[in-house]
């Protein structure tokens, strides 16, 4: 699926997430799969906006532009697509149905 | 009593029926076996260990002892047997000493999910605890007698044991696991420790066993609060380097040494948060021991773990 099209994303049904921050870094455990993952901050926000309500990637890059206090500019558009593309290859995000 | 203050053929009679009940800490193990080389080396191995009198609680049950029929004579086996199953193939005869050793590192392995368990070795020396975690090959046993040597407290060579409810580490002070040139290096570093019989040709090479200090058996039941993470990697001819690791990469590569972090879920997970939290964690290349441990003698201990949630 490409992501960047107008397509919605959502934390797969059934996650939990647990988190904790140090320095500039997430650790998230996953309550529902039992993953567990080390992030950079975008990817770490990226989920955290998914989290909080459904998006699609345009509106996922400014929620995430203006947590991290940057321009949505190609480059974040790029990373918070290619962001959105390894979670949903790894079953974190998934489309929603509408 | 300590296995060390019982006559050999009091520890050969009670290892051969109903088996020896060894109080190494967390576990009581009973060990079953007839096998004569096996019973001098655990009253070596296991000389300042205390023998549990009474009939009680087991946690452990392991039997290391020959197959019957033709294999008691013919090209000779020792089988190990856990709570009357067999859950490996036989191993040459010659190799009944590792296997105890590989056999106990089994049973917890399997059963002791009371604790986060990580593959690796752990000492402490006035309160101060360092967690060395690492795969066969890293180093990570050779630095910890050297330690030892140094005066640090043996926790473990094999297993941090982690407590979930407090993240304290409990002790498992076993025989140290030497292996290859290692087995020298530390016999030249240290002459005064008792190193066990050599057995070549293991899957793992050459392989011996430190009996480990009287003074860490007798405080197998204190518990350490972890200090530091170092994941080690020996290399040899390569200048010593201790390098800082960010706190998440260090929770991630903590988990994928342990043994049962996933199995554990959310427990694991939390006890981990709890562990990074208190501790400050380093990568160490290292070629040389003496250059390592002059190192981590100055480590200054975490002023205090930054933390958000």
């Amino acid at each position: 699926m490409n992501p960047t099209r107008n397509v919605v994303w959502q934390v797969s049904e059934g996650s939990r997430l647990l988190w904790k921050s140090w320095d500039d870094e997430y650790v998230v455990f996953d309550d529902g799969s039992g993953y567990t993952h080390v992030l950079d901050l975008v990817a770490g926000e990226v989920l955290k906006v998914l989290e909080e309500a459904p998006a699609d990637p345009s509106q996922l890059t400014h929620r995430v532009a203006s947590r991290l206090d940057l321009t949505p500019d190609p480059k974040l558009v790029g990373r918070v697509q290619e962001t959105i593309r390894k979670f949903h290859e790894v079953g974190r995000v998934e489309p929603t149905l509408s | 009593m300590r296995v060390g203050e019982l006559a050999e053929r009091e520890v050969a009679a009670r290892l051969e029926r109903p088996g020896l009940d060894l109080d190494t800490g967390p576990f009581v193990v009973r060990l079953e076996t007839p096998i004569e080389n096996l019973v001098e080396e655990v009253r070596f191995l296991y000389h300042d260990f205390p023998v549990v009198q009474d009939d009680g609680f087991v946690d452990f049950h392991v039997s290391i002892s020959q197959p019957s029929g033709l294999r008691r004579w013919w090209r000779r086996q020792a089988v190990f047997r856990f709570d009357g199953a067999m859950p490996f193939e036989p191993l040459p005869f010659r190799m009944a000493v590792p296997m105890l050793e590989w056999s106990l590192n089994w049973c917890a392995a399997t059963e002791a999910h009371q604790y986060v368990m990580i593959h690796s070795a752990v000492v402490e020396r006035n309160g101060l605890t360092i967690i060395l975690p690492g795969v066969t090959g890293s180093g990570k046993s050779t630095l910890c007698a050297a330690l030892v040597h140094r005066g640090w407290r043996l926790l473990s060579d094999e297993f941090a044991l982690i407590r979930p409810r407090d993240g304290r580490l409990v002790p498992w002070p076993r025989p140290i696991s030497l292996k290859g040139r290692s087995i020298d290096v530390i016999r030249r570093l240290a002459p005064e420790f008792r190193v066990g019989s050599s057995v070549p040709n293991t899957e793992k090479g050459t392989v011996a066993h430190l009996q480990p200090p009287a003074e860490s058996v007798r405080r197998a039941n204190d518990t350490a609060a972890p200090t530091w993470i170092v994941f080690p990697t020996y290399q040899a001819d390569t200048p010593t380097c201790l390098s800082p690791l960010p706190r998440a990469r260090a929770f991630f590569r903590l988990a994928d040494c342990s043994l049962n972090y996933e199995l554990l879920g959310r427990r694991g997970f939390e006890t981990l948060l709890q562990v990074m939290e208190s501790c400050d964690a380093y990568d160490l290349t290292y070629g040389r021991l003496e250059e390592v441990l002059g190192l981590l003698d100055v480590l200054e201990p975490p002023k205090s773990a930054a933390t958000s949630a």
